[in-house]
């Protein structure tokens, strides 16, 4: 005879064994739940965590970086509350490689032990300096240095001492040993804050703190900040402007001291006065806001599907566990006993299930993450796991909670039968058909009976529904825009140089803007895997008048030109009329002085001349609306492209609160739209012809556009190149894409640019590839490439990294959105199935009568589906309607308040998914149908 | 003439690691319009012999012969139809359709058969039973006793020509159960149905015109009345 003690745990192990199928299928149930819903949210938090930590990769854990911090008082500002924290890296040196030049170089700096967490500096290889004599660099500071050296390897540099914010006048030569590569910070700083090397002087050459400084000179200080308090963009902009007043007072301003205020967190001040706005911050912050509302209703929905999916799993057999507390209670078992046995068979069920399906979860995020390549760096968040776990665990015992509180309210004996059943059914009345469909009307009947089920699954068929349809409207919407940039070539990159300082004429190019002259063109042709390179050169060009100004040419000149003074007062203005008087009443002082002084007096328009390589240009002789592109005559000077809208229109629309008005002029060449018609203030046709002869002077001058400030009018050295030259083609408009420009341009070959601009280095460069782009190719492309942007602040596209990022995001999209729907489907699934396999337990007794009273299994299938068939029918039917409610109501909504909604009405994934779920449905009902018929009809109808 | 017959009939079960021959070699025969009772201890195999004989079960050997037709070349659809057409079943739990109202569960068999019920006589076997005022209820809200009559009602539906009834008093009071067992009595005759009746009572197995007794799966006396 056993004679082991009967204890709780014996009890719920003993329940666990003796139906070990069952809760096999409950723990998988309760298992499948948690992995969809830990795992989607995992995947959310640890992409955050990703993009943070990227982020800090790439700009710092910093609040600020300050430089020449010499000059600045922490302890004042720690007890004024500025700043919290500040960690310094002590800049010893600039170093720079001979052969590339000074403004290739670096400042070099020994990191204080703090400093590596507070800047988040961090190895992309290597390790970090430890001895005197090793260096780690920033990889992009080695390939502006076209240094190719390798870790291990010596690196000799020229190095300039500093001595405070200036350096001493000899250098000297040193040798170092490369440790380790570093994340680029400095690239990522100067190109996001679009800075100049020259503006600001980020460390991105590290050495070891035992490295010391030459003789004679003082040590330059950059601080990374933490700001007091974790505080928002506003708050930190208002520190910002705080220190830069305090060192204001300390007459510092105009010191080099307050060069590099570079606050990480966007907010950015410098010498060169570029700012955001504060509308960019409010946007930032409600970017910030929109996506923790976002992830924190799509955490609760995650939640509460998985919360029914466990429940769900939990009381697949609720009946029974009903008749078994029943019975033990009839056995003499106290409510306590039966809590006991049963809380801890539901501890052991969560204490199986919960670990299973967090490390599950944290596997399959694993590898998702992996997957989706560089953008993305696997950061668990612990803590995730740990609330959908402790979730889980909730929810198991809540689960088993239900059935142990009804069996309590009823005797046992009750609690034995199905009581709640036969109660409900006491209660009820029907009327009794006469000629009826035996299956139809006991399916009919049984979804009268048993609304609380239907309601539940039309609950989540509704839930699936809508957020597979606008899920998958908004990837194919997401998936579309980024699409819809496509470009014809592998790389394009373009200079910093350019017609900056003014709009008039062109400035001189090459003090510190790099540009790529035709020599770089030649080079980057010669590469192994290019097949052809293109560029563009864009110069100031203006139209000279003789007479009167067209109407046309007018109305571009009030919007794109530079003729008129804008004198008046925008609310005082509240008709076009007013508008065009005051706009006109008087032209500006720059356009009169070039007028008289350079154009005899002459009316003129400032535009411009884009070049481009002759296969470029005939690409757009479909859009040819006058006249025929000549290639030769473009090549030779003697002819143009015009590029203008052959109608444009003034749209002139007054706010409605009467302080002022919003004005533009826009292409009416197809017609005006209904939209816009009320607010044209006057139209115009273009007036130039192909064939008509046009007065171009390109203007030049050695002035950079450092020195062109508003007292500059005309440079001394001011030249002009007139020619008249004959308009070949016109072209009206060329659909969207990024290498077209529209407005009053010209367009000619880059042979012919010689003509009105010689030797003018290009602007952007295009290039393509022989063959198909791989991971290595681009790895080498990007790399030869850089060199040649480095130092000016541009990145550099590459379709194929383009591609990948879009391919990624995608793809990251698609793994939550079906995750999300998947998630709801085998709720769904579950409740359907679960509901139906439990009736078809209970009514194991009602199968064998009806088999006994002559129904075929055909007949017994029939009822079920159609059972099946009507709980899809009303979810659907209610899922689909509601969908298609709200899509009509966004896009109205939409449409009245002049917003984009973009949204297809997307139903073929929710229907196939419907569909998908209803084959799932059909196939375990006619499973455990037939699993009823395998049994003699006396086994259906014999009680327990 | 015999209705319904068998021929050296076994059912075996497997109860654990051993075999129950429920059904022991039982060959025995049924005259049209006749009421026999089988009767005999639990677990006897009086309700497995009833099962098999009605189709409900199959047997492990021998042969079921329905108007001298074996049933064991029926397939199920045709065993399904012969159990509406054919036979009646009266179960000691009533085995109602829960769903269903009173009428609704005596013409089940007509609907299931997509024939046309006669009126006339289902009012007929109503008026019998005198379950007239109970046809609109759900059998969740009926006596015991009633919902015996509606089971009784439903058998007889289809005007089967077996009645099959396994402990049809089992779960009757004394008086529900003298009354369902005189209406048995009487629409059997009424309308020349054979009633097979199962019982462990003897004071029901009295009311029959033949008395089957089994004992371990075997028949051990097989009476008729007055003899």
């Amino acid at each position: 005879m056993n004679k082991k003690k009967l204890t709780v745990n014996r009890l719920a192990m003993g329940n666990l064994k003796a139906r070990k199928k069952q809760y096999t299928l409950m723990i998988i149930g309760i298992v499948l739940a948690m992995i969809f819903s830990s795992g989607v949210m995992f995947f959310v938090f640890s992409a955050l965590s990703s993009f943070n930590e990227l982020d800090k990769l790439s700009f710092g854990n910093q609040d600020a970086v300050l430089m020449n911090a010499q000059y600045y008082n922490f302890d004042r500002a720690i007890e004024n509350d500025l700043i919290d924290d500040y960690s310094i890296a002590h800049a010893i040196g600039y170093g720079y490689n001979e052969e590339t030049g000074e403004e290739s170089g670096s400042l070099m700096a020994w990191y204080d032990e703090d400093a590596y967490e507070l800047s988040y500096v961090g190895l992309r290889e290597g390790r970090f300096p430890e001895k005197a004599g090793e260096i780690a660099f920033e990889r992009d500071a080695l390939v502006r240095m076209k240094l190719n050296t390798q870790i291990g390897e010596q690196i000799t540099l020229t190095v300039k001492t500093p001595k405070s914010e200036n350096y001493l006048s000899e250098t000297v030569e040193k040798t170092y040993t490369l440790v380790g590569i570093l994340h680029d910070k400095r690239s990522n700083i100067e190109s996001e804050f679009s800075l100049n090397v020259d503006q600001f002087e980020y460390p991105a050459i590290m050495l070891s703190p035992e490295e010391k400084i030459e003789k004679g000179g003082k040590e330059r200080l950059v601080a990374f900040i933490d700001y007091a308090g974790k505080n928002d963009f506003n708050t930190q902009w208002h520190i910002t402007q705080a220190i830069l007043s305090e060192m204001e007072e300390r007459g510092l301003v105009d010191n080099e001291a307050v060069n590099g205020t570079i606050p990480p967190s966007k907010i950015i001040y410098s010498n060169a006065g570029k700012h955001f706005s504060t509308q960019s911050i409010q946007n930032t912050e409600e970017n910030i806001r929109m996506t923790t509302i976002l992830a924190v209703v799509l955490t609760t929905v995650l939640l509460l599907a998985s919360c029914v999916g466990i429940v769900n799993a939990f009381n697949s057999n609720l009946q029974e566990r009903r008749k078994q507390i029943g019975m033990l209670r009839a056995v003499g078992a106290t409510k306590q006993q039966i809590v006991k046995v049963f809380g801890r068979e539901a501890m052991i069920i969560s204490l199986c299930a919960t670990p299973l399906s967090l490390l599950i979860s944290y596997f399959a995020v694993k590898f998702i993450i992996g997957f989706m390549g560089e953008g993305f760096v696997f950061i668990p968040e612990w803590w995730v796991l740990i609330v959908c776990g402790l979730f889980g665990i909730i929810c198991v015992m809540a689960a088993a909670l239900i059935p142990l509180i009804r069996a309590s309210a009823v005797s046992p004996m009750q609690a034995i039968r199905n009581i709640d059943y036969s109660r409900k059914m006491k209660n009820k009345r029907v009327k009794s058909q006469t000629k009826f469909n035996a299956p139809n009307l006991i399916a009919s009947r049984n979804l009268m009976f048993r609304k609380g089920r239907q309601i539940g699954v039309s609950f989540i068929l509704v839930a699936t529904i809508i957020i597979s349809g606008f899920g998958f409207a908004f990837i194919e919407n997401e998936a579309e825009r980024m699409n819809s940039f496509y470009n014809d070539f592998d790389y394009a990159f373009e200079s910093s140089g350019g017609t900056v300082g003014s709009n008039i004429f062109n400035c001189k190019w090459g003090v510190n803007y790099s540009d790529f002259s035709e020599s770089v063109k030649q080079e980057i042709l010669s590469l192994p895997y290019v097949k052809t390179v293109g560029g563009i050169k864009t110069c100031m060009a203006n139209i000279v008048f003789d007479g009167e100004i067209s109407d046309y040419m007018r109305l571009i000149s009030m919007y794109y030109g530079n003729t008129y003074e804008l004198s008046y007062e925008r609310s005082n203005i509240n008709t076009y009329e007013e508008y065009v008087n005051q706009l006109t009443k008087s032209k500006n002082k720059r356009y009169l002085a070039f007028s008289n002084e350079v154009f005899g007096g002459k009316d003129f328009y400032s535009s411009e001349i884009h070049s481009f390589e002759p296969s470029d240009i005939e690409e757009i002789e479909k859009y040819v609306t006058d006249g025929k592109i000549n290639i030769d005559k473009l090549d030779s000077g003697e002819e143009i492209i015009l590029f203008a809208p052959q109608k444009i229109g003034y749209r002139f629309e007054p706010y409605e609160n009467g302080e002022g008005f919003s004005g533009g002029v826009i292409d009416i060449s197809d017609g005006i739209k209904e939209d816009d018609a009320p607010y044209i203030g006057e139209t115009a046709e273009l007036s130039y012809k192909a064939g008509d002869v046009v007065n171009i002077s390109v203007l030049s001058s050695d002035i950079t556009p450092q020195e062109m400030t508003d007292d500059v009018i005309i440079p001394d050295d001011i030249k002009a190149n007139n020619k008249q030259v004959k308009i070949g083609a016109i072209v009206s408009s060329i659909p969207q894409n990024s290498r077209w420009v529209q407005e009053m341009n010209f367009l000619t070959t880059n042979s012919g640019m010689n003509h009105f601009y010689e030797n003018h280095p290009y602007l952007n460069m295009y290039i393509t590839l022989k063959n198909d782009c791989t991971e290595e190719v681009d790895g080498e492309m990007t790399y030869i490439l850089n060199q040649y942007t480095s130092g000016n602040g541009y990145r550099i596209y590459s379709k194929f990294q383009s591609n990948q990022e879009k391919r990624n995001t995608i793809i990251a999209l698609y793994i939550i959105i079906i995750s999300v729907v998947v998630l709801f489907f085998s709720t769904a699934a579950s409740i359907i199935n679960n509901s139906l396999t439990a009736q078809i337990r209970e009514s194991k007794r009602e199968i064998g009568t009806l088999r006994a009273v002559g129904a075929s299994a055909r007949e017994l299938t029939q009822s079920y589906f159609r059972q099946l068939l009507s709980m899809f029918g009303w979810g659907c039917g209610a899922g689909f309607g509601l969908y298609t409610f709200i899509w009509i109501l966004m896009y109205f909504a939409a449409k009245s308040t002049d917003m984009s909604f973009d949204y297809k009405y997307q139903i073929w994934q929710a229907a196939l998914i419907c569909i998908a779920l209803l084959a799932v449905c059909f196939v375990n009902l006619y499973s455990k149908v037939k699993k009823q018929m395998k049994y003699s009809i006396v086994e259906n109808i014999r009680e327990l | 003439m015999n209705i319904i017959e068998c021929v050296d009939l076994r059912k075996e079960y497997l109860s654990g690691e051993n075999i129950v021959n429920a059904v022991d070699g039982i060959t025995v025969a049924f005259e049209q319009g006749e009421f026999c009772a089988i009767t005999g201890p639990s677990g006897s195999g009086k309700s497995t012999l009833l099962h098999v004989l009605s189709s409900l079960e199959n047997p492990t050997s021998g042969d079921v012969i329905y108007n001298g037709k074996k049933l064991s070349g029926y397939n199920d659809n045709q065993l399904s139809v012969l159990r509406r057409r054919r036979f009646g079943f009266v179960f000691q739990a009533y085995n109602l359709v829960q769903e269903l109202t009173g009428y609704e569960n005596i013409v089940l068999p007509v609907m299931l058969d997509k024939k046309k019920v006669d009126e006339a006589y289902i009012n007929k076997v109503i008026d019998v039973l005198g379950i007239g005022d109970r046809l609109e209820h759900l059998p969740s809200a009926l006596s015991g006793g009633q919902q015996q009559r509606i089971a009784i009602a439903r058998a007889l539906a289809n005007k089967p020509s077996i009645l099959f009834a396994d402990e049809p008093t089992g779960n009757l009071d004394g008086k529900s159960g003298r009354e369902v067992l005189s209406l048995l009595k009487y629409v059997s005759k009424e309308f020349g149905i054979t009633l097979i009746l199962v019982t462990h009572d003897l004071n029901v197995a009295e009311q029959a015109e033949r008395i089957i007794s089994i004992e371990d799966g075997k028949i051990v006396r097989d009476t008729k009345a007055g003899v």
